[in-house]
């Protein structure tokens, strides 16, 4: 349904209606900038990221095959984005325990479980590239094994097999930082 | 207290909220668009004659379009005209100000746009006017006396759909004030006025007009109007 609403709403783009693509940005900005902002922990970073996907997007709009659903094209694009920030970057090496972004807790979030949320997050950061992007799309954006061997162009097995070892090495990494449960 | 295992761990990692992308956003992204162009190939099929599918011709006008281009751009530098590259229009304000008419011609603005910023630092409105053909932004704007310093200005639109008509600034308004291929820019200190004539063009391109509001580097208001074709 959402797939062949987006379709249709790429069609009134190509055709001329500005709203339609503005429609769009509304429905994926969300999801495209937590991509980014999990990956590239940067405010600034995730909105440049996010503004350059759909701007690339916008411009690319006539070679959009609709049989990949735009949030799958959309989302590979912020992928190889954020990606290449990340390797420009190389901010990954270069961490500061002091920056991390500041998320609205939810309800049930009691301190506790924001102190850990924190350690989770400056672990993740410290995973590479490949692992951090699968845990990300798994974890934080909820995708299928099958959804982000497609995202990613990797085979399935390929995704299982990363999401382990990357699961693995943050353990290893909270372990080594003596966060207990 | 243990190690945490491999299930407490997906656990918190699956309860992580989204985060709220910034309210800038969504109008950044949209001036952004605004400013830029889809590349359709429906488009491109239609500027490019038959002929260049043939690849040893089409290398051959390439290759001269290059040269003649690079030929044009060492002129340029070397007669000293930088400006040439410069596409923006620069308005001097004495030819601007005060000789415009009244930026509504006593009609009622379609939408009021009110500038309100966090901390008080600009103060202001924006009125959106349909006269004839035209679609017209009265802006008036200035620094609160809290946060003294220039305000910055734009108006971002799809040169695919809009072009300047004219632009207008009453006699006793401060700061500068440039046209771009697919914006209108300024600045003021005190208290600024201007009034930005637009014309809708007759093919497909965006049709919102990002406003936005920068002081100290920092955008501080954006707003998307989307005025309705005449």
């Amino acid at each position: 349904m959402t797939a062949h609403a987006d379709a249709e709403l790429v069609r009134e783009c190509r055709a001329g209606d500005p709203r339609a693509f503005e429609t769009l940005v509304r429905k994926y900005e969300r999801p495209v900038y937590n991509l980014a902002l999990r990956m590239l922990k940067d405010r600034d970073d995730a909105m440049d990221v996010t503004q350059t996907a759909f701007v690339k997007a916008y411009e690319k709009l006539d070679s959009y095959d609709d049989k990949y659903g735009f949030f799958s094209w959309i989302y590979r694009i912020a992928i190889n984005e954020s990606i290449n920030v990340s390797k420009r970057s190389k901010r990954r090496d270069e961490y500061d325990s002091g920056v991390t972004v500041a998320l609205a807790p939810t309800q049930e979030t009691d301190h506790r479980a924001g102190v850990l949320s924190d350690e989770i997050e400056q672990a993740i950061e410290m995973l590479k590239i490949d692992y951090r992007m699968v845990i990300v799309l798994k974890h934080f954006q909820d995708f299928s094994y099958e959804e982000i061997a497609d995202l990613l162009r990797i085979p399935e097995k390929t995704v299982k097999s990363r999401l382990f070892t990357a699961r693995q090495q943050l353990k290893e990494i909270l372990d080594a930082r003596g966060i207990k449960r | 207290m243990s190690n945490l295992n491999l299930d407490d761990l997906i656990q918190c990692l699956d309860s992580h909220p989204l985060a709220e992308p910034p309210a800038e956003l969504h109008p950044r992204i949209m001036a952004a668009i605004a400013r830029s162009r889809p590349r359709t190939s429906r488009g491109v099929a239609g500027l490019v004659p038959r002929w260049m599918s043939e690849p040893r011709l089409r290398f051959a006008t390439i290759f001269g379009l290059g040269l003649v281009t690079g030929v044009a751009l060492l002129s340029a530098v070397r007669s000293g005209k930088p400006d040439a590259w410069n596409a923006v229009r620069r308005v001097d304000p004495a030819h601007v100000s005060g000789s415009m008419i009244e930026p509504g011609a006593g009609r009622e603005p379609l939408e009021t746009i009110p500038i309100s910023v966090a901390d008080g630092g600009v103060i202001g409105s924006a009125d959106v006017y349909r006269v004839g053909e035209e679609t017209r932004f009265d802006v008036s704007l200035e620094s609160s006396e809290e946060s003294p310093g220039p305000v910055e200005w734009s108006l971002s639109f799809d040169p695919a759909a809009w072009e300047v008509a004219g632009v207008d600034r009453p006699a006793g308004s401060d700061g500068t004030l440039a046209v771009g291929p697919a914006d209108v820019h300024g600045s003021t200190t005190g208290p600024g006025r201007v009034t930005v004539a637009m014309r809708r063009l007759d093919a497909p391109g965006a049709q919102a007009v990002v406003f936005q509001v920068v002081k100290s580097g920092r955008v501080v208001f954006a707003h998307t109007a989307l005025p309705a074709s005449p």
